[in-house]
């Protein structure tokens, strides 16, 4: 006790110093908006390093299950390159032809999917051409949009996360919505927005609408596996089974619409 | 003691009340003086009797940050420096110690050692103050100019602030 009491009046000093130190830098980066993003950047910045690292070693125990989604992955662009190829009127330029996107492959470095907003970190960045606001899909699915870019690494919003809004559409006869997630089930996201006089049927495709600059259009997503409409609405419900597990995501390609500057510009000028 | 303690309170309350009411309208233009910060409260955490302990000291030091910081609407930023800064005092009073030593009895004023003892004690002081009012405004050591012109600015306007008042309230020498 008396050693103690010794202690705190010789130490009491400094001891109140760290405490109260420590309780203003927490407030600075809880409740000021520079600082607390500056903080958030830098620690992603650090701890993207070393994500990316332990990344590496688990990457080369999945290496074979790896190996066989890329050559599936492979098989399908080819069938889709040499099926486009066939179908191009010879007099006709193919350039006029392709779609305005590219892609830029990433590899997810950091995933989750039991909270109520997920997000993910990817290991491209800036300096690969990585914007926020950019789309991000997988070989069958949507995956998400970039929210934020450091140098090397960027955050995604995933499609598992309210705040997220997707536009979708039946393939079948076209009617378009939004996709949003409720929060529950990981493998089930909603497609709301259809007005209910058009029809559905369990097991139509949905796929994405591409009325933005974010994602290409017709890119499948999942499929219907139950709809309902609420009492009083005006439109379904419809809950579309996604194709990805996204659990198991481990490459994902991130969309970019090479008009997207004059997009975003014109869209700007207009809503000033 | 408890004159001296009446004495502490009406002197954090003026300055305290100058500093967000009256120092927190100052607008030195729209160029790079407009980094200037000038700060008088830090006057309050210096002058708290050398007697009281340091704990007390650096608790007294931080709320003061905290309500300057709710006048600011910088949750942290003012508390943090008053805390560190309260933390560094004996140092710097160590620093710049006569070689008599001081006599805990009396008023950390210019009538302890004079003028100029009184002015390096408040530009060491302010140093370290608004050495961390700024980089934890700033936040990062990136945009050093930027921190090196906003610590130069304040601290040159602010010490000068710090002397005149102690000038023209504490004139007998």
């Amino acid at each position: 006790m008396i050693n103690l009491l010794y202690f705190l009046t010789r130490y009491g000093g400094f001891l109140t110093f760290v405490i109260l130190e420590l309780i203003s830098v927490y407030l600075v980066v809880q409740y000021n908006q520079t600082q607390r993003d500056i903080y958030l950047n830098s620690s992603r910045f650090y701890s993207g390093i070393l994500l990316e690292k332990t990344e590496n070693l688990r990457h080369y125990a999945s290496m074979a299950e790896v190996a066989d989604s890329l050559a599936s992955e492979n098989a399908a662009l080819y069938n889709r390159l040499y099926s486009q190829l066939a179908l191009a009127p010879k007099d006709v330029e193919l350039d006029s032809l392709m779609a305005p996107f590219d892609f830029i492959p990433a590899r997810v470095i950091k995933n989750s999917i039991n909270q109520p907003n997920n997000n993910l970190t990817l290991n491209k960045g800036q300096e690969d051409g990585v914007l926020s606001g950019m789309g991000v899909v997988l070989s069958k699915g949507v995956l998400g949009i970039v929210r934020n870019t450091s140098p090397h690494f960027c955050r995604v919003i995933s499609i598992l996360n309210s705040q997220t809004y997707i536009g979708a559409a039946v393939r079948r006869n076209g009617a378009f919505g939004m996709i949003h997630w409720d929060g529950r089930d990981p493998g089930v996201v909603v497609l709301e927005e259809i007005p209910k006089h058009l029809e559905i049927h369990l097991g139509d495709t949905i796929v994405t609408s591409g009325h933005s600059s974010v994602f290409p259009p017709g890119l499948e997503i999942g499929t219907v596996v139950n709809y309902i409409i609420p009492s009083g609405s005006n439109s379904f419900r419809i809950s579309v089974r996604l194709f990805a597990d996204l659990s198991r995501v481990n490459r994902a390609y991130i969309v970019r619409n090479r008009y997207w500057e004059e997009i975003r510009s014109l869209e700007t000028e207009e809503s000033r | 003691m408890n004159q001296e303690i009446r004495v502490q309170g009406i002197r954090f309350l003026i300055l305290i009340l100058v500093q967000v009411l009256i120092l927190h309208q100052v607008n030195l233009g729209d160029e790079w003086l407009r980094f200037a910060e000038i700060l008088i409260y830090p006057m309050f955490i210096m002058m708290m009797p050398m007697r009281w302990p340091s704990s007390l000291i650096i608790l007294l030091a931080f709320l003061t940050g905290l309500i300057v910081d709710g006048f600011y609407d910088t949750p942290g930023v003012h508390a943090g420096a008053s805390t560190l800064s309260a933390f560094a005092r004996p140092l710097v009073l160590q620093i710049i110690a006569p070689r008599a030593g001081y006599d805990p009895k009396q008023p950390l004023t210019k009538s302890m050692f004079g003028m100029a003892w009184y002015a390096s004690y408040a530009a060491l002081f302010l140093l370290v103050h608004i050495f961390i009012v700024q980089l934890l405004t700033v936040f990062t050591f990136y945009y050093w100019t930027e921190l090196l012109l906003r610590l130069a600015l304040s601290w040159v306007l602010s010490l000068t602030l710090l002397i005149l008042v102690d000038i023209i309230f504490n004139p007998k020498s």
